[in-house]
């Protein structure tokens, strides 16, 4: 659990080392590798919330990937790498994984589940908070998509309202409406569900 | 009223912890959670809710993870979706679909109908090439767009225009109007060839302290690493300006003005072969007639090595690939070398000519032991010798010298599984039990865990073990119901019964 905690912090510590960030924007080879590592769970969270846990999960990941470092050379402000970072990762949610289901929606027979896994983890082998993790998300897929991204990057990446709406590109007012109404419609549907209330609970004793 | 009262008490528990509360709204809220449970159990789990930063997703398969990662690196977008047969039931909804459709071609072919030809869009064979804005005409009229050099295929502007770079050159290209294109170079050396144009008609090069402005020549503008800009000229004249000074100079052909010089002089001799080997580098012989009485062009080739041999890796010309990768291993791009061997490891195996990936995994390994590459070659190659080269002895060898070197590394559950089927394969049950139990003994380790308790369940009904062997049956049947493990367990199991 040690190391796990440890290495977390290191890939936080990563993401907020200007020199490796600017190393990386600068072309450095190794130095993109690195961010490439610690970007990409913080990458696949905020899919994870924002998109849903859908059978092309795993392409949205990519294709947010594949965008950072490709807009990478285009970054100037470095000390708000992360806040660029989820902006971007926002914008290809939107806009990719708007088309991929609409596509899905038109030609495939399957409606997404968003219980379907991707990772090799049994429930049972998984620990508290990422059991909770997809409660969280089970009840945020059901809310409306802009109010749960806001809700989302306040509740689970700690951002203030000016900074939503820079990532979501509206107004303040506009996104402290939707934080508040995606975080009130997550809070009533958690407290409706014993299960996710429990975990909560248990989680955050 | 009451219910008005509890929705208004929500809307407000539902806040940040960073917004603050007016006075009178902070005691008309404590008031009402005095006299109602309900919103009382809001406020706790509110507080519960308000920072969940610290919620982290279980790990994903490290195959998956290193596949992604790749391609970020490498800008390869994933395929698109397959269209699976259409259902019945949404038949109503294709339809909607395929009218969308007809009525987005009916546009398009109202609006090409009726456009007049300009000079404002950027071929498709743009494969290299990176924009930040998108590929649009339109767009790419207004705005900069990104593009980085990957390899040698040039990039091919309007009026058969053709720009080269050198590897990881970024230039910004914008084309203001049908008259004037320009390319801003951010960094890097491109060659531009520029086709005859009329008078009035612009093909601008900019660097931070230059411009070149031609009308039908073939050039290059380098920004070397001293930051000192120098334009060559291999055909025709350019006018270059100095945007300091505001000087002028005409540099004709063979010619070389280094920005903010006296004036132009004699193009090097080495320097004008570099630039004819870019511009034909995609048709070039990968090495030189004779390296030693000809240094130039191997140099100038050599520079280029990585780029073709990825690009041979891709174009699936294998052989092609490994003279590029020998040539970038004996220049100063050693450090690209490893993953390009790995690559090409992976394509002779998807070509299934396993002896070649053997090699080249082998060769790997060997020449390159300190990198990551190579150590995942370990793995990989062990892989190939236990499941298609039947080579037991050699893989748990590999198997264990990728554990030893990293035994937290990036493959090592993958490591731990395939020793462990090795030693099933060779019939070393002690060292399989022992290699299950230090494998269970990790809790971080779940990956393979069902495999392996099966694993270590079967040893020990083999050895006449049924009280634990029937525990970790029980186990396995209990964690993953529904898995084939399962239904192993559930037939160890039930053989434990009989010998009961």
């Amino acid at each position: 659990m040690n190391t796990v905690q440890t290495k977390k912090q290191s890939k936080h510590k990563i993401l907020s080392d200007l020199v490796l960030v600017e190393r990386a924007v600068s072309g450095d080879h190794s130095a993109r590798e690195t961010l490439a590592v610690a970007v990409l769970p913080r990458v696949r969270k905020l899919v994870y919330l924002s998109y849903g846990n859908r059978p092309d999960y795993d392409d949205v990941v990519q294709i947010a990937m594949v965008t950072i470092f490709r807009d990478l050379p285009g970054l100037r402000n470095f000390d708000r790498f992360t806040a660029w970072l989820d902006t971007v990762v926002y914008n290809v949610v939107r806009t990719q994984g708007r088309k991929r289901i609409r596509l899905a929606a038109l030609f495939s027979d399957t409606d997404p589940s968003p219980d379907s896994r991707h990772w090799d983890v049994t429930p049972e082998d998984e620990n508290i908070g990422q059991q909770l993790i997809h409660h969280l998300h089970y009840h945020l897929d059901k809310i409306a998509p802009k109010k749960r991204t806001a809700a989302v990057m306040s509740m689970f990446f700690g951002y203030v309202d000016s900074e939503v709406a820079g990532i979501m590109n509206c107004s303040v007012e506009t996104a402290k409406k939707r934080i508040q109404h995606g975080r009130k419609e997550l809070l009533e549907r958690v407290q409706r569900d014993p299960g996710s209330s429990g975990l909560v609970k248990e989680a955050t004793k | 009223m009451s219910s008005v009262k509890c929705n208004w008490v929500s809307l407000q528990l539902a806040k940040p912890k960073s917004e603050y509360l007016l006075e009178h709204e902070k005691s008309a809220i404590d008031a009402h959670l005095a006299q109602c449970p309900h919103c009382r159990e809001s406020a706790e789990l509110a507080k519960r809710l308000d920072d969940l930063s610290y919620l982290q997703l279980p790990p994903q398969s490290p195959f998956v993870e290193k596949k992604i990662i790749d391609a970020a690196l490498e800008g390869r977008m994933p395929n698109q979706p397959k269209i699976q047969f259409f259902p019945y039931h949404r038949t109503v909804q294709l339809a909607f679909g395929m009218a969308a459709l007809g009525a987005v071609a009916i546009a398009a072919f109202l609006f090409l109908s009726d456009t007049t030809p300009t000079a404002s869009s950027v071929t498709p064979r743009v494969a290299t090439s990176q924009s930040t804005e998108g590929n649009s005409p339109a767009q790419q009229s207004k705005n900069y767009n990104l593009f980085t050099f990957k390899d040698a295929k040039p990039l091919e502007l309007v009026r058969k225009d053709k720009v080269w770079g050198t590897q990881s050159t970024i230039v910004n290209l914008e084309m203001l109007s049908s008259d004037l294109t320009k390319v801003d170079l951010v960094q890097g050396k491109i060659i531009a060839h520029v086709t005859k144009r009329k008078t009035g008609e612009k093909f601008v090069v900019t660097s931070p302290r230059g411009m070149v402005e031609v009308v039908g020549t073939i050039f290059s503008v380098e920004l070397d690493d001293t930051g000192a800009e120098h334009v060559r000229v291999l055909e025709g004249t350019v006018r270059v300006t100095d945007k300091k000074s505001g000087v002028i100079h005409y540099v004709k052909e063979n010619m070389q003005l280094t920005i903010g010089a006296s004036g132009p002089v004699a193009v090097p001799t080495d320097a004008m072969a570099a630039d004819r080997e870019l511009m034909t580098a995609e048709d070039a012989p990968l090495v030189a007639k004779d390296e030693k009485t000809d240094t130039h062009v191997a140099h100038a080739s050599s520079k280029n090595a990585v780029a073709l041999a990825e690009k041979a890796i891709n174009e699936q010309r294998l052989s092609d690939a490994g003279k590029h990768i020998e040539i970038a291993k004996r220049s100063n791009q050693v450090q690209s070398v490893p993953s390009l061997l790995a690559r090409l490891a992976r394509a002779h195996r998807q070509q299934k000519n396993y002896a070649a990936a053997e090699q080249t995994y082998q060769q790997l390994i060997r020449d390159y032991r300190r990198s990551d590459a190579a150590k995942n070659a370990l793995v990989a190659l062990a892989q190939l010798e236990l499941n298609v080269l039947n080579n037991n002895q050699s893989a748990l060898e590999l198997f264990n010298a990728y554990l030893a070197a990293t035994p937290k590394g990036y493959l090592a559950e993958e490591a731990w599984i395939g020793r462990a089927r090795v030693l099933r394969a060779m019939g070393r049950q002690n060292e399989l039990l022992s290699t299950t139990d230090s494998y269970l003994s990790d809790s971080a380790r779940n990956t393979f865990r069902a495999e392996m308790l099966l694993y270590r369940a079967n040893i020990r009904l083999e050895s006449g073990n049924c009280p634990l062997a029937e525990k970790d049956y029980q186990t396995i049947i209990a964690q993953w119901p529904d898995s084939r493990k399962a239904r192993q367990a559930q037939q160890g199991l039930s053989k434990c019964g009989g010998n009961q």
